[in-house]
């Protein structure tokens, strides 16, 4: 299980490695570059130049692109060249808002999605089934973008339930934890459902699938012929037999989640990660690009190396055959 | 025949999509209005209060000079800082006026080479300390030292020198007299010398943040707090110099880069003022009997500017079959409605110095059939497209991403001057790759727009030498002897009344010779509460006058 474990640690510090330097090379051969941002701009190209050289733009590309990975390496993102502040400060405000975002939604793309995957296969091919196949497809299909413009205008102008945008309340700093914690919410509710939602159309079409695979195994005929009760049936035997892939499905959607996020944090005016980014990419803020970029990466191969040892835990034959690999 | 599961799944997404369209749009339009306020409305400015705004871009930093120079960013920041004049918004009836600000007066020399401001004694930086005139002396030093690099700092070229006389009176030095003179010395903020001095300049680039903890500020507001990418509280500088100013007690900048969110959070109360907004929600707030829309001329326009050193652009004639060719008044109707006319001139139609008696070229696209078969462009072999000596007339048109008008004017375009045989393939880029591709002169017509301040100066708009990288704002890369004559005597006027007739003459010779196809001028439209009174954004600064901005108090709440 160790070098299992060491032997993925190693591919993912290469990977990391390979998306950074894509990202580093494409990011400065995409045209255009921080000093000449502005549609009117009455810089002239001495100042151009100037501020290139101020920022090290001049230098050859690949004597950027070691100090960049040198200074990377020691843990130093560098200046934003927009900002005038280190990158990490910058991504430091922005982390915990998106992350409280992403598991929010993670959250409601979980329940909803298994809520909706487990009710079709127990009702397999009845109208139950059908309505929540249809309901899943619409979650699947509309865009975040659209789905987040309507729910603000449904629940936060028609019926002013929850804030339309925003991480907290005008003042909410003024207030007791409590109901800062309480305004916090009240915000969150929107975007992470939207998130989730759009999200748990997948999900559930996938636990369905998955769910009425298991439930015609052998195993559970045989659960069934020893009398069993159906609860247990699907709650211990089917359920985890159907686990695996469900797991592996849903590490592959972290991706879609922080994509996601870009856009709903957009409608929400939700300060984000995503939003950061974003800004850096128009504003060709290379060393913030970079630093957005590595963080969502590691978010994504720590995901999928959590889903890979989740999997082991919970599929016993993954387990063995790492072990046996280990002891060949 | 075998179902195409694709399709079906798109007619069932497309399905799904309309069905709850109508509904949400059926539930918009019953939205009760019964809570409309009937109260009286009081006349008299109240001191107090918050006014919530939502606001598009996040602020890059506190200081002007290294932070990319953007209308969002100075807006705030001229709410911290103030200048020595501020320039007023009246330039429709006449040539702006300048009203003071930090500068309580000034005077010219005899030959006009030197400006002295008398500075305010009452005039305070936010920590108590006067500002006096080492801090316009080391604003100006900061403004052009290449360390800085300040965007700006191509409008100190002619200033020679600061001098502070006394410490309420600040002397520039200019190498020679030009009508932009007061506008120069003005550009750029006062800064703090008693704080801001102790980190060498060579360091300003990377102090975005030494600077937040430095924050001493002259203007009518304090910066309270910033949450980058949620929000920016102003709060009232007790200290401001200017008595009974400003109003309000806070504004609240809510960072809102979305503006169809920005109108959701307006209709749902949570700000009191939306500024940017598209004309498809204009009805939406005018249905709305306690918001109230708000339509300001934008000084800027949008135009398609011919690359004027390629075939057969450089033929004005041409040029001028293509604006006949496009209807602009449709353009205008269908993706602006009421909010925006046909552009005439490069001055602005609501500036004084526009000479009101042009008129725009006509839509006529049979003259300008007319004019292409004159010119030897003939479709021979019927396939719709003209052609001279075999080439077909096919051109490029690229905008930026991001701005759906512009998009959708090349498409309007495109398809305007497919009925007089002309090819054009629109294309979208994103800003910064256009603006590359913009330097190299390497398309035939970019749809853009240009903001023009009234200063009157067309140099980097019209001048030969603005073709290209250096000041690179000709985007038609339009090159007239006559005209770069006219844009420099105008210049070199003392008196911006004096420029006007020569300004005239150049809007003259750019009817007759089209280097480009102006398109629009546009609106700039924005939403308020009603409760928000005396707010009076200006065509460039949403929180022009932010500082005699008043809230009616909050009603008793309901039961």
């Amino acid at each position: 299980m160790t070098s299992f474990l060491l032997r993925r640690l190693g591919a993912s510090v290469l990977l990391l490695w390979l998306v950074l330097s894509a990202v580093f090379f494409i990011a400065h051969a995409t045209p255009g570059d921080p000093s000449g941002l502005i549609e009117d701009s009455r810089m002239t190209a001495a100042q151009r130049a100037n501020l290139r050289r101020m920022y090290g733009l001049d230098r050859p590309l690949v004597e950027q692109y070691v100090l960049w990975l040198g200074a990377a390496a020691r843990g130093d993102w560098g200046i934003s060249m927009v900002q005038n502040r280190p990158v990490a400060r910058i991504l430091g405000g922005a982390i915990l808002p998106t992350l409280a975002l992403a598991t929010s939604a993670l959250a409601v793309q979980l329940g909803v999605g298994f809520l909706l995957g487990i009710a079709g296969a127990l009702r397999r091919d009845r109208p139950l089934d059908h309505v929540l196949r249809l309901l899943s497809l619409v979650f699947f299909s509309l865009p975040v973008f659209w789905l987040s413009l309507m729910a603000i205008l449904l629940f936060a102008v028609h019926w002013p339930i929850f804030p339309a945008g925003g991480m907290r309340s005008i003042g909410a700093e003024s207030l007791p934890f409590w109901a800062q914690a309480r305004d916090l919410i009240a915000h969150l509710v929107l975007p992470a459902s939207v998130l989730g939602l759009a999200l748990s159309g997948f999900l559930a079409r996938y636990v369905r699938g998955s769910l009425l695979e298991a439930l015609g195994q052998e195993h559970i005929r045989m659960a069934r012929a020893r009398g069993l009760s159906e609860r247990r049936i699907l709650g211990v035997h089917a359920l985890r037999y159907a686990l695996s892939p469900v797991i592996q499905v849903l590490a592959l959607s972290i991706p879609a989640l922080l994509s996601g996020s870009l856009i709903t944090e957009v409608v929400f005016s939700w300060p984000g990660l995503g939003r950061v980014g974003f800004d850096a990419v128009i504003g060709r803020d290379y060393p913030v690009i970079l630093a957005t970029t590595a963080f969502a990466a590691v978010l994504v191969i720590v995901f999928n190396l959590i889903a890979d040892l989740a999997h082991a835990v919970v599929d016993p034959r993954v387990r063995d055959a790492q072990t046996a690999q280990t002891a060949a | 025949m075998k179902k195409n599961p694709m399709f079906f799944s798109g007619l069932r997404r497309a399905a799904v999509s309309l069905a709850l369209s109508a509904l949400v749009l059926s539930l918009a339009y019953c939205r009760r209005t019964e809570e409309a306020s009937n109260a009286p409305r009081s006349a008299t400015p109240q001191r107090g209060g918050t006014v919530a705004i939502a606001w598009g871009t996040d602020i890059a930093g506190v200081n002007e000079l290294i932070v990319p120079s953007t209308n969002a960013t100075n807006d705030v920041l001229f709410q911290l800082f103030d200048h020595l004049v501020e320039e007023q918004p009246d330039f429709t009836e006449h040539a702006p006026t300048m009203a003071p600000q930090l500068a309580r007066t000034w005077e010219w020399s005899e030959d006009r080479k030197t400006l002295t401001f008398h500075l305010d004694e009452k005039a305070v930086w936010s920590d108590g300390v006067p500002v006096t005139a080492e801090d316009v002396r080391f604003s100006w030093q900061a403004q052009s030292s290449p360390e800085v690099a300040y965007s700006d700092a191509n409008s100190k070229r002619f200033i020679t020198d600061v001098e502070a006389v006394d410490p309420h009176t600040a002397r520039f030095h200019f190498s020679r007299a030009y009508a932009k003179q007061l506008l120069d010395a003005n550009e750029g903020v006062i800064l703090p010398k008693h704080t801001w001095s102790a980190l060498p300049f060579g360091e300003w680039r990377k102090g975005g943040d030494w600077f937040r903890d430095h924050l001493v500020t002259s203007g009518p507001f304090r910066l309270a707090s910033w949450k980058p990418q949620q929000e920016i509280v102003l709060t009232r500088n007790e200290r401001y110099f200017q008595a009974g100013r400003p109003r309000l007690d806070r504004a609240v900048l809510r960072i809102v880069p979305e503006a169809s969110s920005q109108v959701a959070q307006l209709l749902a109360k949570e700000v009191d003022f939306a500024t940017n907004m598209q004309p498809t929600d204009a009805p939406r707030i005018q249905a709305d009997p306690r918001l109230e829309l708000r339509a300001i001329p934008f000084r800027n326009f949008v135009y398609a500017a011919w690359n004027n050193q390629r075939e057969p652009f450089n033929d004005p004639d041409i040029r001028r079959a293509l604006t006949l060719a496009i209807d602009r008044q449709k353009m205008v109707d269908t993706l602006w409605g009421p909010y925006a006319k046909v552009a005439v001139s490069p001055i602005l139609s609501f500036v004084w110095a526009h000479d009101k008696s042009i008129e725009a070229l006509p839509y006529d696209p049979t003259e300008a059939r007319k004019i292409l078969a004159a010119k030897g462009f003939r479709d021979a072999d019927g396939d719709g497209v003209v052609e001279r000596n075999g080439k077909p007339f096919r051109l490029d048109l690229t905008t930026n991403a991001g701005n759906q008008q512009r998009i959708d004017a090349t498409v309007m375009i495109q398809a305007q001057l497919k009925n007089v045989g002309i090819a054009a393939a629109p294309g979208i880029v994103e800003f910064n790759a256009l603006m590359a591709k913009l330097d190299e002169g390497n398309y035939d017509c970019v749809v853009l727009g240009v903001g023009m301040d009234t200063s009157l100066d067309l140099t980097t708009f019209l001048h030969s030498r603005s073709i290209g990288v250096d000041n690179g704002n000709n985007l038609a890369r339009y090159s007239n002897p006559a005209v770069d004559r006219l844009i420099e005597e105008a210049a070199g006027q003392r008196d911006i009344e004096a420029t006007v007739p020569l300004v005239r003459r150049i809007e003259k010779i750019w009817q007759a010779d089209q280097p480009a196809t102006l398109l629009w001028e546009s609106k700039r439209l924005m939403g308020m509460n009603r409760r928000l009174r005396d707010a009076q954004p200006s065509p460039i600064y949403m929180l022009w006058n932010l500082r005699d901005w008043w809230v009616e108090p909050e009603p008793a709440a309901a039961p």
